[in-house]
C-alpha cells in the first residue's frame, strides 16, 4: 500500500441506516455483492449466505494476487469486506433450519439469480416472505427470467454488447470496445439499492414488506436511456468516436482528457499556443470533427512535451472541464482522495496490507467544519 | 401511480442528468419533486446543453429525466424569490443540487441557511469531486470523470488509446443518478429518526473509483496498474468476432478454458492438432479457436452465429445498438418501456422503472416532463400565496409560468 494512501485522515462517515438493520445476500453475484457492500457502507449488518457446492463466482474471478499456493481474488476480497459470511448445505435439515432462523430476522434480502433457481432450493420469494414478512426482497438475475436468455450466465462483455453500450465506445477503425471493469453490473447494484431503499421507506409507513426484481440487462437499458430517446426523435445517430468536443491527448507521462464547448475553442488554442490551430479548417465544431486526426496530431506536438497533471491544472484554471487519465497508482496518490481519506487499509492474508476505496459519499452535520 | 415514496418531498435544484436523473427515480415512485429553475436561467438540459432552449420540452432526454415532477420558475436573486424557495424548503425533506461548489451558498441556500429554515433538512450535493478537498471547485464532464475516476485507464484497445464511455452514455452521470436516489432516501429516513439535519456529499469521481475496488486493491498490493486490453482481460477468455454485414459483431464470453471445446465443436476448430496436442497451453488453444471462429462467423449473420454458439452452451450475443432495445422481446414482455405523449401530439417510449416491484410500484408516467414554470401557480398556492400575491410576483418577474417564462 502506498504511503500517500495511508497518509489520508480517516474520518469519513457514510452511515445512514440503523446498525440493527440486517441484510442477507443469498447466493453470489457481482451485482448483489456490490449492492451488499453499499448497504454495509450505509451501516447495515450484511451477511452473505453461500450455498455449499455452488460456484464461488467472486473467488474464481480476477484480478488475483499472491502466489499459486495462496492465490486471492481481489474481487472477492473487496466485495466480502465488511460482511460476515456463512456457507450452508441446503441438503442438511439442521443447517437449513439454522438458516431459516437467520432469515427470520432479516430486513432485506438480496437474491442472486432467478426465481426458478431459488425455488428449486426451497427458498422462493414466497418462502422468504413467509419467514420474514416485513422484509424487502430484491432479486437480481443476469438476463431476466422469462425468455430464452434466462439461463445465461452473467457476463460484463455480453451485457455491454447486447445492450448497445459498447456500440458507442471506441472508433470506427476498430471493433466496438468495452469499458473496463464491471460498469453495467455496478449499475444493476445501484438500482437494486434504490429498490431496497424505496421498499424500506414504504415499510416505515405501512409496516409491510415488499418484493422487487431486476436484471443486469434491464439495468443496462436503464443506463442507456438517452439512446432510445434520440432514435425515436429521429435525431442523428451517433457513431462511436464521434464525440464533438471530446479530446484525449497523449502527454509526456500518459493521457489528458478535456471536453470543450464551442465557445472554449479560443481558450484551448491559447493554452496550446500553436498558431497552426488558427487554420480556418478548425474554426467550427464541424470543421474540427472533419479534421480531427490532423487537429489531434497538431495539438499533441505540444502536449507530448507536457505532463498530464500540468495540463489538467492549466485548462481547469481557464474553466474548461478537464482531467488526466488517472492510473490506479495516480488514484492512490491523488491529493484530492488523500485529503478526503478516501482509501481504507485492508489486510490480505499472505500478501500484505492494501487499500480499498471507501463509500463515495460522506454525511456531514452542522457540527462539522465543512458545514 | 406508485405511492411507495408518498410523503417524501424534494426541493429539486438539480440540472442535466447526474442530478435530474436521480430525482426522476424518486418522482417515479411517488415522491413530490418540485423542480426549481431560474426565471432567466432554466435547466440548460432543456436545450440539450447547446445553449438555445427553444421549445422548452423539445429535447427528448430532458422529458425523460424530468417526468413526474412539478416545475416552478423563480428569480433566485431577488429577496422575494428566495423567500419562495425557502417556503418550499420548509415543507420539504430534502434539497437536491448538483451545481458547482459555492453556488448554493451564494444563492443563500447553503446547508446552514437551509437548517435555519428546516431543522431536519437533508441537503444532497452531487458534485464532481465532493464538497471538500483541493479539487472540489473544479469543473467536470463525463469524459473527465471517466479519466479522473480511473476507469478510462483500463478501457480501450491498448495502452496508447484509453477510451471513455461516450457522450451518449456518460457513465459517471449514470452511476451518480443511479446511486443518489437510494442515498437521499436513506438520509431522509435517518433525519426523520433523530430530527437532525444532514449534508450528503456525493462525489461522482469517487463513485467511479469506488466501483473498481478489485483493481485498487490489486495495485495497492502489487504496484501493477491495469491497462487497456480491448475486449479481452488477463483473467477472462472473451472476444468479439466479426459477422456478415456492416460493422456487425458477436461477443463471446467463456467462463473457463474448458468451454473452448464447445466453441471449437461449433466452428470446426481442431484442438487435437499436433501443434496443440499435450501442450496444455490455454492461450494457444484460445488463439486457434478465435481465429477459426472469425473465419466461421464472417459469412453468418450476427444473430445466426450467436444462436448457434448459444445452442452449444456458449455465452454469445450480437453486438446491438441501443435503438434495438426498443424492440427487445424481454423488455417488451416486462412492460419495461413506458409510452408517453410528446409535445407534438405523438408518443415516445421512455425508459422503465429503476426496479419492478410486485406490488405498489408505478404503472405509468403520470406527468410529462414539465415546461418552465408549468406548476408555478399551483405550488405558490400550496405555499400560502393568495391570487393577488401570485399575480404581483408574476408581474414583477419574481416568478413565471409557461406563458411568461423566457423561451430561449
Amino acid at each position: 500500500m502506498t504511503t500517500s494512501a495511508q497518509a489520508g485522515a480517516r474520518a469519513r462517515n457514510s452511515a445512514l441506516l440503523p446498525a440493527t438493520l440486517r441484510v442477507v445476500e443469498l447466493g453470489e453475484s457481482v451485482s448483489t455483492a456490490i449492492c451488499g457492500r453499499l448497504l454495509a457502507k450505509l451501516g447495515a449488518q450484511v451477511t452473505q449466505v453461500a450455498v455449499a457446492g455452488a460456484a464461488g463466482v467472486l473467488d474464481e474471478s480476477g484480478p488475483f494476487v499472491g502466489d499459486a499456493a495462496q492465490r486471492t481474488s481481489t474481487l472477492g476480497r473487496w466485495l466480502r469486506d465488511g460482511k460476515s459470511r456463512v456457507e450452508v448445505d441446503l441438503d442438511d435439515a439442521s443447517a437449513r433450519e439454522n438458516l431459516h432462523e437467520r432469515l427470520r430476522s432479516a430486513d432485506v434480502f438480496l437474491v442472486a439469480g432467478t426465481a426458478a433457481e431459488w425455488s428449486a432450493r426451497g427458498l422462493s420469494a414466497d418462502r422468504l416472505a413467509e419467514l420474514a414478512p416485513t422484509a424487502v426482497i430484491g432479486r437480481i438475475s443476469p438476463w431476466g427470467e422469462s425468455d430464452e436468455s434466462a439461463g445465461l450466465p452473467s457476463s460484463e462483455l455480453a451485457l455491454q454488447a447486447s445492450s448497445g453500450f459498447m456500440r458507442l465506445i471506441g472508433d470506427l477503425d476498430h471493433e466496438p470496445v468495452r469499458l473496463g471493469g464491471h460498469p453495467l453490473r455496478s449499475i444493476a447494484a445501484l438500482l437494486a439499492l434504490d429498490g431496497v431503499m424505496i421498499g424500506l421507506f414504504a415499510r416505515e409507513r405501512t409496516g409491510e414488506g415488499s418484493r422487487f426484481t431486476t436484471s443486469e440487462f434491464e439495468a443496462a437499458a436503464h443506463a442507456e436511456w438517452k439512446i432510445a430517446t434520440f432514435a425515436q426523435a429521429g435525431l442523428r445517430r451517433e457513431r462511436r468516436g464521434e464525440d464533438n468536443g471530446a479530446l484525449v491527448l497523449r502527454c509526456r507521462d500518459g493521457h489528458f482528457a478535456a471536453y470543450y464547448a464551442p465557445r472554449d475553442w479560443g481558450v484551448m488554442k491559447k493554452i496550446i499556443g500553436d498558431s497552426r490551430l488558427d487554420d480556418e479548417a478548425f474554426d467550427t465544431p464541424a470543421g474540427r470533427i472533419e479534421n480531427q486526426t490532423r487537429l489531434v496530431a497538431l495539438i499533441e506536438e505540444t502536449t507530448r512535451t507536457m505532463s498530464k497533471k500540468d495540463l489538467y491544472h492549466a485548462t481547469q484554471a481557464h474553466g474548461i472541464p478537464a482531467g488526466y487519465v488517472a492510473t490506479v497508482t495516480d488514484l492512490l496518490e491523488s491529493p484530492q482522495y488523500v485529503s478526503r481519506g478516501f482509501f481504507e487499509p485492508v489486510e490480505v492474508p499472505g500478501v500484505g496490507v492494501g487499500a480499498l476505496p471507501d463509500a463515495s459519499w460522506q454525511v456531514f452535520g452542522p457540527e462539522d467544519t465543512v458545514a | 401511480m406508485s405511492g411507495m415514496l408518498e410523503g417524501l418531498r424534494v426541493a429539486d435544484l438539480t440540472i442535466v442528468t447526474a442530478g435530474a436523473g436521480a430525482t426522476q427515480v424518486l418522482a417515479d415512485f411517488g415522491a413530490d419533486v418540485i423542480k426549481i429553475e431560474g426565471v432567466n436561467r432554466p435547466d440548460l438540459y432543456r436545450g440539450g446543453m447547446g445553449g438555445d432552449i427553444g421549445d422548452d420540452v423539445a429535447f427528448p432526454p430532458f422529458r425523460t429525466a424530468n417526468r413526474n415532477k412539478r416545475a416552478i420558475a423563480v428569480d433566485l436573486k431577488t429577496p422575494e424569490g428566495l423567500e419562495v424557495v425557502r417556503r418550499i424548503v420548509a415543507s420539504s425533506d430534502v434539497v437536491a443540487e448538483n451545481f458547482r461548489r459555492g453556488v448554493v451558498e451564494r444563492l443563500g441556500l447553503g446547508f446552514r441557511d437551509l437548517v435555519a429554515v428546516r431543522p431536519d433538512i437533508v441537503l444532497a450535493s452531487i458534485s464532481s469531486q465532493g464538497v471538500t478537498g483541493p479539487s472540489s471547485g473544479l469543473r467536470s464532464f463525463g469524459l473527465t470523470l471517466d479519466a479522473l475516476g480511473g476507469v478510462m485507464s483500463y478501457s480501450g484497445y491498448d495502452s496508447d488509446s484509453p477510451i471513455w464511455s461516450s457522450a451518449r452514455i456518460n457513465y459517471p452521470d449514470q452511476t451518480a443518478n443511479s446511486l443518489a436516489p437510494a442515498l437521499l432516501i436513506a438520509a431522509v429516513l435517518a433525519s426523520r429518526r433523530d430530527g437532525l439535519p444532514r449534508w450528503l456529499d456525493l462525489s461522482q469521481r469517487e463513485t467511479v473509483t469506488a466501483l473498481m475496488g478489485d483493481q485498487v486493491l490489486r495495485t495497492s498490493l502489487t504496484g501493477e496498474n491495469p491497462v487497456p486490453t480491448g475486449n479481452t482481460t488477463p483473467d477472462t477468455i472473451e472476444w468479439l468476432t466479426p459477422s456478415s454485414g456492416d460493422d456487425a459483431w458477436v461477443a463471446i464470453s467463456l467462463r473457463s478454458a474448458e468451454e473452448l471445446e464447445l466453441v471449437a465443436s461449433v466452428v470446426g476448430a481442431d484442438l487435437s492438432g499436433a501443434d496443440l496436442a499435450g501442450a496444455g497451453d490455454d492461450a494457444a488453444r484460445a488463439a486457434l479457436v478465435r481465429a477459426t471462429t472469425e473465419r466461421w462467423s464472417a459469412s453468418r449473420s450476427d444473430a445466426d452465429a450467436a444462436a448457434r454458439l448459444r445452442a452449444a452452451g456458449v455465452m454469445a450475443v450480437p453486438v446491438r445498438s441501443g435503438e434495438e432495445l426498443l424492440d427487445d422481446p424481454y423488455l417488451r414482455s416486462r412492460g419495461w418501456w413506458q409510452e408517453v405523449s410528446t409535445p407534438d401530439g405523438g408518443t415516445e417510449r421512455q425508459r422503465g422503472w429503476a426496479v419492478a416491484f410486485d406490488e405498489g410500484g408505478p404503472d405509468r408516467v403520470r406527468r410529462n416532463g414539465p415546461r418552465i414554470g408549468e406548476d408555478t401557480v399551483e405550488v405558490l398556492g400550496e405555499l400560502g400565496y393568495d391570487a393577488d400575491e401570485i399575480a404581483s410576483l408574476v408581474d414583477r418577474a419574481v416568478v413565471s409560468g409557461p406563458a411568461h417564462a423566457r423561451q430561449g
